[in-house]
Order: structure tokens, then sequence, then C-alpha cells
């Protein structure tokens, strides 16, 4: 967003950070606040967004429970677990990338942010893997579902639900390495200082985001 | 009482400030990339009217049609398809960007003495959402010929071979501008107030506007999901809100009016905001219960959220959630019950103005109670059975949605006008658009109060004979509403380059935007105002001025 | 022009988070891990399903608080995020409230509960695609 071409090295080994905008001159304790309160309403749209997809397994498993009960063994506890370690694991690496920054380590932040997107990329290869075995199965929504081992009725149900919360969750991986991605790369620049290290904060936020709708997704799928 | 232009005059003639946010770049890039919250207002404004033009049209075509009960001017499918444009365009792309993207955009930074909204990009690119959401949308109606009305009621919106799925995509992306819209209205309000402006001196426009955007913020993101569920839905067959699937259609229609029936304050909201700046300028008088009015535009907000199952009485809900929604949806008449107490009580005793805006305050304030009082009707369940999905609904929500809204948006328009053009309009004209528009708009509606209570079904192509009277009347009073709405349009696009210049503040108001030049400078204030005073305080000392001695409260 | 300043609103940030060394974000990582373990085991103890799920949605809840407070800094944050964060949660418990409400008590002729789905003919999904959203219904 900021011209990085005027900025010049600090001693300390950062670029100096950007003047406050315009509106907020004089003011840049409120400009700090303002955007991350911006980031924390966002964050908010985000988690009722996902919220219609928990009222849906609310309603869907309250009616068939016996069909839930059934698929939940189908998946793969394995391939669950290890992903909900992979993101709590990349949750971490951001935590700690952002702290770097903060402390205008900009080249640590750089390494952990790499780290964390190489768990993210990690963790959409194993969905990947469980999502190439329930087509194979035919443990589909709607009607492309053809699974002869859940017998209770309301399976397919299970799987729209399924389908539709990681798929919303994987999208929200993709878009949440983009954006590590692009602070990483202005990390390599050394933009960062305890000044200005709003961009990886709110990246990192959104991560840990993603992180909180897959730490109720796991059990809700993969374990009751 | 005189046109309060005069009040203008007594300081000598007024002259157009040679440099404001209008003139500061003249290129057509100067307007479609800048931040300026001001030009972004305009923008809005500019798409607003045309949506509202449009969604007019569409309203007139169906009012001919139900001119006679046959046949009259189109064909049946063609009439689903125009209720079903008359609602998304209205409610989508005009209803809701209409005050808060317009006047909030404008005035908020000004009334709370700051250069800017928080986050002037967004604000640009919550534009571009809009303008590309108003534009998908309404080229998949045309194109596709979606004819579910607005509502996308499964199981028809997922079976039906007339495309939805670009309408929906558009509902999405407005959805996001919205959003974006809000999330920078409650940051701005937060980190963006000047010295002096603590939360309990914000003018009540912008209380109103913080409830709405509230709103936005919580409630939008769950339409988004509803429609990515409904596109996927018609799409691939998915079964979420198909029974003979297991899924429950009950349960779109919870999400959808989670989101529906708050944006009916996303909507209501900021036109009670206009009206307590206006009741207040043009009474001279400090607005009555100025805290109360705050509270219960936060209490609307709050239970707003609450009251969504009362859409549902006759759905296939429980009788045990029916009986929880009516309660609350009760509750809503009572914050809005405060707010016209309050309004009333600001009238009393004030040295009324009788203006133009006036008279939209005075036809609002008819619309409100009358549609709420409604409304209050409409939530008790026994007697939703009897009314549910008949004119009388229709008639309800269109004297709050139409009645109030729209009288809110001309009462602003007018109110602010001169701040926003530098020019006032010509006054008799406006009042006499303003008496068609509050009586063309009773004549249409209450006949229809009328129909729904005989037992007229609505979305109905056609009607027995005996109805026809009254569809008569109905349409009669359409076409008086699209002449005021045309004689607006005249003298206001006339007014805006020949009309008299308005000067800072023509209307003697008290409010913090009009201490700045009409227009406003690109930076808001030429000198930071000292805001020494509460927003509508039109008590002797504050003012100083011998005009308004008699308007001291006590 | 107006200087824009945050009259009377939050206290500057809380400066706690900024001088805390990183070795609390590894104690927060091992909590979470052992409460992933956790709730991984109870979910094997045989109990009834809905104490499975009570259980599962109060380990779930310590780890977001957790998430949340150290990981996204709210701990120590404006008051304005932790409200915001809040009310966030508040308003999913509501249409999850009144949501579940009306499914657990709709008259039961309309609760699609008691009506099991026909069954599927298996052998015609193995070895084709239905043609038609109908298809496997019948």
């Amino acid at each position: 967003m900021e011209a990085t071409s005027a900025r010049v090295m600090t001693a300390e080994g950062y670029l100096a950070p950007p003047p406050t905008p315009h509106h907020y001159e004089g003011n840049p304790a409120a400009h700090k606040h303002a955007v991350r309160f911006g980031m924390w309403l966002f964050l908010a749209t985000e988690i009722l967004l996902f919220a219609g997809l928990f009222v849906g397994y609310a309603v869907f498993r309250t009616d068939f429970p016996e069909a839930f009960d059934q698929a939940a063994r189908h998946l793969s506890l394995f391939l669950g677990t290890t992903n909900t370690l992979l993101l709590l694991t990349s949750s971490l690496t951001v935590a700690l990338a952002h702290h770097n920054a903060e402390h205008g380590k900009n080249r640590n932040a750089f390494w952990l942010l790499l780290v964390s997107i190489a768990m993210g990329g990690g963790f959409l290869c194993i969905k990947a893997i469980e999502y190439t075995e329930k087509f194979r199965e035919g443990a589909l929504p709607g009607r492309f579902f053809a699974f002869s081992e859940i017998t209770a009725p309301g399976g397919p149900m299970f799987y729209v639900v399924y389908f539709f919360a990681t798929g919303l969750h994987a999208l929200h991986v993709i878009v949440g390495m983009s954006l590590l991605t692009w602070v990483a790369i202005r990390c390599w620049h050394k933009e960062f200082s305890p000044t200005h290290y709003a961009p990886v904060e709110n990246a990192g936020l959104y991560w840990h985001l993603v992180d909180l709708v897959w730490i109720f997704l796991y059990p809700l799928l993969y374990l009751v | 009482m005189s046109s309060s232009a005069s009040s203008a005059a007594a300081g000598g003639p007024a002259v157009f400030p040679e440099h404001h946010y209008l003139n500061n770049g003249t290129t057509v890039r100067s307007w479609l990339l800048t931040l300026d919250h001001k030009r972004i207002a305009l923008l809005y404004l500019s798409v607003v009217m045309v949506s509202f033009l449009l969604g007019g049209i569409f309203a007139m075509v169906i009012r001919l049609e139900l001119l006679t009960p046959g046949p009259t001017i189109i064909e049946a499918l063609t009439y689903n398809r125009m209720f079903t444009l008359h609602g998304v365009v209205m409610i989508f792309l005009f209803m809701i960007p209409a005050i808060p993207a317009v006047f909030g955009n404008f005035f908020l930074p000004i009334m709370i003495g700051a250069k800017d909204v928080a986050f002037p990009r967004w604000n640009l690119v919550s534009f571009y959402l809009y303008f590309a959401g108003a534009v998908l949308a309404l080229w998949g109606m045309l194109n596709g010929g979606t004819d579910t009305g607005w509502t996308f009621y499964t199981p028809y919106s997922t079976t039906t071979a007339q495309g939805v799925l670009p309408v929906l995509l558009g509902v999405f992306v407005i959805g996001f501008s919205s959003i974006l819209t809000g999330l920078n209205f409650i940051v701005t309000i937060h980190t963006l107030r000047a010295p002096g402006i603590t939360w309990f001196k914000l003018p009540l426009f912008i209380w109103a506007l913080y409830g709405t955007a509230i709103i936005q913020v919580l409630a939008t993101p769950v339409i988004g999901l509803v429609a990515m569920l409904v596109a996927a839905e018609s799409a691939f067959g998915f079964g979420f809100f198909d029974p003979a699937r297991g899924g429950d259609p009950v349960l779109f229609q919870h999400l959808f009016w989670f989101y529906s029936h708050p944006a009916v304050y996303i909507m209501v909201l900021p036109a009670m905001g206009v009206i307590s700046e206006t009741i207040s300028a043009y009474s001279r008088k400090n607005i009555f219960g100025y805290s109360m009015i705050a509270a219960s535009s936060l209490g609307i907000a709050f239970v707003g959220f609450f009251a969504w199952g009362h859409h549902l009485f006759t759905s296939g809900q429980s009788a045990f959630d029916a009986g929880a929604f009516a309660v609350i949806s009760m509750l809503v008449g009572v914050f809005t019950a405060i707010k016209v107490f309050n309004w009333v009580g600001t009238l009393y005793k004030g040295a009324i103005a009788f203006t133009a805006p006036y008279a939209y305050i005075c036809g609002f304030l008819f619309f409100l109670v009358f549609g709420g009082m409604t409304g209050i009707a409409l939530a008790t369940v026994s007697l939703d059975i009897h009314w549910q999905d008949t004119y009388f609904v229709v008639a309800h929500f269109h004297f709050i949605m139409v009645g109030a809204v729209i009288m809110g948006f001309l009462a602003g328009l007018h109110y602010w006008f001169p701040k926003m053009f530098g020019r006032t309009y010509h006054e008799g004209w406006a009042l006499v658009s303003a008496a068609l528009i509050v009586l063309g708009f009773n004549a249409t509606f209450i006949p229809q109060f009328l129909l729904g209570n005989a037992g007229m079904p609505r979305r109905y192509y056609e009607y027995p004979e005996r109805f026809q009277a009254l569809n008569v009347a109905s349409t009669a009073g359409s076409s008086l509403l699209a002449i005021g709405f045309i004689i607006i349009a005249i003298y206001l696009g006339f007014a805006l380059k020949y009309g008299p210049v308005a000067g800072p503040n023509p209307w003697g108001s008290r409010g913090y935007e009009w201490m700045t030049p009409s227009p406003p400078p690109t930076e808001n204030f030429d000198v930071t105002p000292t805001f020494a005073h509460p927003p509508h305080d039109y008590t002797e000392d504050a003012v100083g001025d011998p005009d308004f001695a008699h308007a001291r409260t006590t | 022009m107006a200087t824009p300043h945050a009259a009377g609103t939050e206290p500057a940030h809380s400066h706690a988070t900024h001088h805390a060394s990183a070795a609390r974000y590894f104690v927060v990582w091992i909590a979470l891990l052992t409460l992933t373990v956790t709730t991984f085991g109870v979910s094997r103890i045989p109990m009834s399903g809905h104490m499975h799920l009570a259980a599962a949605i109060f380990i779930a809840c310590i780890k977001v608080f957790l998430v949340a407070c150290f990981f996204m800094h709210l701990w120590g944050s404006e008051g304005t995020n932790k409200l915001v964060f809040g009310v966030s949660f508040f308003f999913v418990a509501t249409l999850l409230f009144f949501v579940l409400a009306d499914v657990a008590t709709r008259f039961t002729l309309t609760n699609s509960r008691i009506r099991p789905l026909p069954d599927i003919d298996q052998s015609i999904l193995q070895h084709q695609r239905p043609p038609s959203p109908e298809a496997p219904a019948k």
C-alpha cells in the first residue's frame, strides 16, 4: 500500500516507517488502533460467515444423529489430527513472526512466515488426500452420494456440511497463505519495525482466525 | 414562517467559495479514482438515483398491470420478473446504500470533525464492489429472467430453470460493499472524533449510522453464505434445503431472515437519524431526550437481530419459536416509540419552519407510526396467519421501507442539498412535490391494506373483479408518487446549476456540518472548529442570535 | 484542521506484549497440543453422544480462548477489540439457539426426522452417475 521507494534504511537495519495518513496526522496511536480495530471487525464478519454452516451442522445432526455418527467414523482420524497439529503449529510460527517483525528482526520473521506457509500447504495437501478418498468412495453430498457403508438416513447431509465447511475453510487457508506470502515479501525487504508492523499483525490475525475455525471443525466433524 | 433562505441573507449576500471539493480536480480520473469521502458519496448518489429510477419504473409497470383483473400490459411470466426486479433493485441497490453510503459517507467525517473516513481506499473499493454487484445482479435478472422474488425462497430458487446464479453472486458482492462501508464507519467513529466531540456530543445521525454499521458488519456475512449455498444448490443439487434429501427449507428462511430482517433496520435507522437531525433544525429547538434517541438507535439495532422469526410464522417453524419471536418483535416497537415520543416532544413549542424537509418529517412520522402499528399487529401470530402473504404485508413493509425510508432520504436530500452543492432549490416546487408524494403514497398503499385484509394475496398476476376498485386507486396513487419524484428531479437538477447561492448555513442549523462553507473544502474545514456546544443546541446563549431567543428550551 | 484524537476513548494499547519474551508462545502452543490430545482422548471414552459433544465444544472453547488471547493478543488489547470478538460469538450463539429451538420443538409432522429417506438403489449408483437430480431418490 504505502510507497516504499521513498523510505530510507535506518541504522537499526529496517526501513523507516511510512508517514501517518493525512487524516490521522499528529495521532499515529489512533491510526494504529484504527487498523487493528478494522481487522477485528473484519474477523467478526468471518465468524458470522461460518456461523451459518455451524447452524446447518447442528440442525442436520439433530435430524440424523446416527448418520452423523457413522459418517464421522469414516473420516480419517489420523489425517484430521495431523492437520490440526499442523495448523496449530503454523499459528505458533505466525505469532513468532509477528513477535520478530515487531522487534525489527525482519529476516527471522521472513523465515518463520515461510515455514507457516509451508505448513498451510501441507494442510491443503492432506485435505486433498482426504477429498480424493471421499470422491473414490462416493461419500459425496446430495445426489452424488453413493457410499454404501452409511446405512442410516441422512448420510448425504453429513457430506454436504463436511464439504461446504472444509471447502470454505480451505479457501480461507489459501487466502491466508497469500496474505502471509505478501507480508513475507515485505519482511524480506525489511519493511517492518517497532512502530510499523500492522500488516504482519493483521495477516497473522487472519491466519489465527483460520485456525480458530478449524479448532471447532476438527472435533465436530472427526470426533463426536 | 418565511423560507429559511432569508436568514442566510441577513449577513449580506452569500458568496460561493472559490475552492471546494467539487472543483478540486475536474478530470474524469479525479472523480473515478477519488479517495475523498464527499466525492465517493456523490458517486454513490448517482448510481443510487439510477437504481431508484429503474426500481420505480418496474413498480409502475407492476401497478399498471394490476389496473385490471386480467392481463393488462405484460404477460404473467414477465410480471413475475418485474416484481423480482423491483424488489432486488429497490432493496439491494437503492435502499440499503441510499442513506448510509450517500449521506453517511458525505457527512459522517464532517460531523465528527475529521478529514476523511478511517480507510479511504476501502471506501472507494466499497463503491466499486457495489457498482459491480449492481451491474451483475441487473444483468443476471434481465438476461436470465429471474422470477423468484427478491427473497429467493427455496425450493423454487434451487429448482427453477431461470438464472439465479448471477443475481446471487451480485447480492454477495454488494454484501461485501455493505460490510466495508459499515466497518469503515465504526472505525471512523471510534478513532477520528475531533477533540471535544465525546460520545455524547455526537450528532444523532452519527448514532443512527453507528447502529446501522453494527448490523451491516454482523448480519451481512450470513446472507453472503446463504447466497453461496443457494447458488451451489441450484447448480449441483446438494440438498441443503431440499427435504427430499434430508435438507431443511425452513433453515434457508432462518438464515435468510437473520440478515434480511436486520436489513430493514439498515434501511430505516439512518432515516431515523436524518429525522433527528432535521426535526431539531426545523423546529429551532434542542432535540428532546438526546440520550434516549441515541440509546434507542442501538436498542433497535440489537433487538432487530432477535426478531427474524416473525417472517416464518406460517412456514413450519415451531410454535415455541413463533411465540418467542412474536414477543421480541414487539420490543422493536418500544424502542421506535421512544424515538417517536422524543421527536414529537422536540416539536412541542418549537418555532417550526414549514419547509419541504419539514413536510417530509410529518410524512415520516405518520408513515412510521402507521407502518409500525400494523407491524405490531402482524407480529401477533394468530393475526399474521390471516395476513401472511397478502397485500396487507406488502402495504405494511412499504409504509416502513418506502414511507419512512424515502421520507427520510428526501428530507435529508433537501436539508443537505445546499451543503453538498452550495445552492438552494425552489422552495415552492419542493413543497408541491412533497405534498404530492405524501398524498400519493397514502393513496397507493392504504388501499393495499384493505385489499390484503380482504384476502388478496401478494405476487398474483390476476385477481377477482371485486378487488378492482381498490387496485385502481392504488395505481392512481402511484402515478401521483411518480409525478412528485419527476418534479423533484427537475427542480433539483435546475438548482444544481442555477439555484441561488446558499451560503454556509441557510437553515440557521446548529449541526456541526454547517460550520464549514457550502460546498465544503476538500479538507472539510478551513479552520479547526471548536465544537463548543453540543449538537442540536438551539439555546439562546449558544446561538447568540435574537432570532432564536424564543426557541430556548426550558 | 482538527487533529484526530480518539477523544476519551481507549487507554493506549498495553505494551505488555511488546516486552514478553517469545517463550510464552511456546507455552501456549504446548497447551494447545495437549488440549488436542485431550479432546481426542475424551472422544474415545464411552459416554453418551451429548456428553461427547459438550466435552468437545468445551475443550474447543478453551483452545479458542488461548489462541485469541495470546496468539492474537486480545489479552491486553483495546477493549473495543475484545467487545467485537465477544459480540460476534454472542450473535453466532443467538442464531444457533433460535434455529435449534425451532428444530427441537417443531410439531412432529413437520419435522424431517420422522420421515426416513427412501432407500437408494446402490446397484444403479455403482455403475453410472445419475443423469438427473431426481434419479437417486426414486
